[in-house]
């Protein structure tokens, strides 16, 4: 009995000095490095190698001309031009497209991707600057109800690119006054054309969400390169679209 | 190129342990190093930004980066090379090529993996497992699931690195997709609260697993001022993540942001901005010894 006990004991120390022992992994030291790729990098030859074919397919189409702008166009709101050039090629694909009159078509100030298109000749590769995501086109189809909800949403940001025909005063970023082709909004449905992605609740729009629709499988930046191919020239006209 | 030496707080008790020691010390305890290097949001940035004297002009491209983790590859034993997402979209070479050319780098660069970012869905959820199916590299996500998608076979919650005598937990998550992707692009791809799952696989990496350093590559966002889960969550409030490197709201950072986790143990946080303008570069020593015991644990801030 005593010695089942010493044996004991002599194991539960064994088991002590052993985990006592017992060494672990430290994380002793930290050092960091932000490696800024500027200028001064060298260049990998085996990966320049295989951009190298991309590249090419890629500069050929992206460096055609396919129109001019005859003269600086912002996207600066409440109206601008780019906004005014760009919101009109959605009306007019829309009108093109849709079995219903299209009232108006709109989208998102940020959905814009560049600042200005600059004056003088506009390549395929602007485009894409432009509006370089997959957007497409839906038109919603809307009581006057939901329609002033959207247009409270637009007047809290000063406004967004709209196309012609459209008319919105904004008092301290609230809608002041609306008139659609000169008149004011009646209990109906308007069919608005916008991106799908203003459609389906992006830039704070979730009221549209589950809205009645219609999808048309065209991506906006195929509108505008298809328009300013055709036109040969990309200009528009500020009206008072929207003021404030 | 900035450069900053700092060490985990909760050491300096083992430092004080250490120094007293000093004198009794007649071994060289083991040590091993890893090198973890890091990209985040490249969004198709091919080549450097145009020189046109805009902000990032000349900045980035795939070919600078490839030839410094090369470099770095020459100088370190154990390199681990990862990405936190968005590896698509932002120009024509994604639109053009459907992120084609951006895996083949990354296949060449040898990436050991990634997390997926929001706008990796943006050419549909067959796009992207066109891509990453055939890939030398494993996307890791562990609260999306994936079983009623095409990538169900693909994308891993975990991955398990040894680098010598270092055993590297990887764990993957990614932002709530409704309202931020179309559903006809992640199709039935299902989102699950992300804090709940990488505690759940940070803990079994630790202890089942007996990983020594566990790594969460996120695409949440480092920071919010309202209640969308970031970075900041994660590391508040989970156990057993080491180092959480993140993505998707594009955060410049010196260093990366020492943190509590919700043992009150250390974890770092760090992003490197986007469009591959900078590639990150963590340098960790290791040192194998008693519990109580670190001869190397450096205890403060060194600039």
């Amino acid at each position: 009995m005593i010695k089942n006990r010493l044996h004991f004991f002599l194991l539960a120390l064994m088991l002590l000095l052993l985990s006592a022992c017992t060494k672990v992994w430290h994380t002793a030291q930290y050092d960091y490095t932000a490696n800024r790729l500027d200028s001064t990098a060298v260049y990998e030859a085996q990966i320049q190698d295989m951009i190298q074919p991309y590249k090419i397919k890629l500069d050929k189409e992206m460096n055609e001309v396919i129109a001019t702008c005859p003269e600086d166009m912002s996207k600066q709101g409440p109206e601008s031009m780019l906004g005014n050039w760009m919101s009109d090629v959605l009306y007019d694909k829309a009108a093109e497209l849709s079995d219903v009159p299209i009232d108006f078509a709109m989208q998102n100030t940020g959905g814009i991707r560049i600042p200005m298109l600059r004056k003088g000749d506009i390549t395929k590769g602007k485009i894409f600057e432009l509006m370089p995501f997959d957007n497409s086109l839906v038109v919603v189809h809307i009581d006057k109800a939901l329609l002033m909800t959207f247009m409270e949403r637009v007047a809290r940001s000063n406004g967004w690119p709209v196309s012609k025909g459209f008319y919105m005063k904004i008092k301290n970023k609230k809608v002041a006054e609306i008139q659609i082709n000169g008149e004011e909004l009646t209990d109906r449905i308007y069919n608005v054309a916008l991106p799908d992605y203003i459609a389906n609740g992006g830039s704070d729009c979730p009221f549209l969400k589950g809205c009645d629709r219609t999808i048309y499988p065209v991506l906006l930046r195929d509108m505008f390169v298809e328009r300013a191919t055709r036109d040969k020239v990309i200009t528009a006209k500020k009206e008072g679209r929207i003021v404030n | 190129m900035k450069r900053r030496s700092f060490i985990k707080q909760g050491s300096i008790v083992s430092m004080a342990l250490a120094t007293g020691l000093h004198a009794t010390d007649f071994y060289k305890p083991k040590v091993s190093s890893l090198t973890i290097l890091h990209s985040n949001d490249v969004h198709s940035r091919i080549e450097p930004f145009a020189q046109d004297g805009s902000k990032y002009a000349g900045l980035g491209g795939a070919a600078k980066r490839a030839s410094l983790i090369s470099k770095i590859r020459s100088q370190q034993e154990h390199v681990l090379l990862l990405d936190c997402g968005d590896i698509f979209q932002g120009t024509p070479y994604f639109n053009f090529f459907g992120g084609e050319l951006e895996f083949k780098l990354m296949n060449e660069m040898k990436y050991d993996a990634a997390t997926i970012g929001n706008h990796d869905f943006d050419a549909g959820i067959e796009a992207l497992d066109k891509q990453a199916r055939p890939a030398s590299f494993d996307l890791i996500n562990c609260n999306y699931d994936f079983k009623d998608t095409i990538m169900h076979d693909v994308v891993k919650p975990y991955r398990i690195f040894q680098k010598g005598d270092i055993k590297i937990g990887v764990i993957g998550v990614g932002i709530a997709l409704e309202g931020l992707v179309p559903q006809t692009l992640y199709k039935e791809t299902q989102y699950h609260e992300p804090i709940a799952r990488a505690n759940k696989y940070a803990q079994m990496l630790k202890h089942d697993e007996a990983c020594h350093y566990v790594i969460c590559l996120s695409h949440l966002g480092y920071k919010y001022r309202g209640d969308k889960v970031s970075d900041q969550d994660l590391a508040a409030q989970t156990a057993g993540i080491d180092l959480i490197l993140g993505g998707h709201t594009h955060t410049f950072l010196d260093e990366p942001t020492l943190l509590s986790n919700k043992e009150g143990k250390p974890v770092y946080v760090n992003q490197v901005g986007w469009a591959g303008i900078v590639l990150g570069q963590m340098e960790i020593q290791f040192e194998k010894n008693f519990k109580k015991k670190c001869v190397s644990c450096k205890p403060q801030l060194i600039k």
